[in-house]
């Protein structure tokens, strides 16, 4: 199992997921009409994660926008990694950034905090 | 309306390219709008997830009939908020659904409508258009505003729906 990049485009966010140092970042924009094709690639490499998952994880989230159908796709990615967590294979936390005066990032960011079970960070930054 | 109010307007042919074109040039335009950058988030979010909305239901009307591949999107600027309208034909036999489902948005609290938004995010179905349930809750949630909406019958089958959507200049 390799690290896994995709590049960044006008409706999809760059992703990284680096195997070395267990972290699992999406930046940028996550507005496509079918989300789900778009994840794919990441839960399959969530769940060959799963078996070789270092002792920490960290989910870093820096999204501009994301529309309602990501909105589901990026709680299934916190659901996977909530599994590391409660099968006791890695400690996991979740960076949350959004930008100053961002409200609707902030309260997204929370309602995930509040179903999921794993650590979030709310991180304000002035530029996303 | 006059001229002056309007910011963006569409009203026609939809597809994949048509819906970035309308998102990448609402854009545009926003930027240039004197408020809040807040403001222009919330209004270009609205206008996302509206138009996904529109076009992932007009796709069930279009296979139908060719003609009937349109949507509208208009923003306005007006004194103390943004107008904006969305719409799409729909199949009649959908409007009570749709109405059902927007009078419970609209009849639900701030708080009792985000309750109700995390409840249908942790829940694993998708709605038969694959979608996520979430479009018009998330639309309410972040105006704060009540949708006003309009069907307007075309035919024996099909009708245009119309939503009306305010975001206020003071967010």
């Amino acid at each position: 199992m390799n690290s896994f990049k995709i590049e960044g485009g006008t409706k999809t966010p760059t992703v990284k997921l680096d195997l070395e140092n267990g972290t699992i970042l999406l930046s940028g924009r996550c507005i496509p009409e079918n989300a789900v094709d778009f994840y794919r690639p990441i839960y399959e490499w969530l769940d060959e994660y799963h078996s070789v998952a270092k002792e920490n994880t960290t989910v870093e989230i820096r999204l501009e926008y994301f529309n309602t159908s990501s909105s589901k796709c990026l709680l299934d990615v916190f659901k996977k990694v909530e599994k590391l967590q409660n099968e006791g294979l890695s400690v996991v936390k979740v960076n949350w950034y959004y930008e100053t005066d961002d409200e609707d990032m902030l309260e997204a960011g929370e309602d995930y905090n509040i179903i999921m079970s794993i650590p979030f960070n709310m991180l304000e930054v002035e530029v996303i | 309306m006059s001229e002056q109010d309007l910011i963006f307007a569409y009203q026609g042919y939809v597809d994949d390219d048509v819906v970035n074109d309308i998102l990448q040039l609402a854009e545009i335009k926003l930027k240039a709008e004197r408020v809040k950058t807040s403001v222009k988030r919330k209004i270009f979010r609205v206008c996302l997830e509206g138009i996904q909305n529109s076009y992932k239901h007009q796709n069930k009307v279009l296979a139908n009939d060719a003609e009937m591949q349109e949507i509208t999107m208009v923003i306005a600027r007006k004194i103390d908020f943004y107008e904006l309208i969305i719409g799409n034909y729909i199949w009649n036999d959908d409007i009570i659904r749709l109405k059902k489902n927007i009078d419970q948005i609209n009849g639900q609290e701030k708080d009792e409508l985000r309750e109700n938004y995390r409840m249908t995010l942790n829940n694993n179905a998708r709605t038969k258009s694959g979608g996520s349930g979430l479009g018009l809750m998330d639309i309410a949630r972040k105006t704060g505003e009540r949708l006003n909406y309009n069907f307007s019958g075309v035919n024996v089958d099909v009708s245009y729906f119309t939503i009306n959507i305010k975001v206020n200049k003071n967010e």
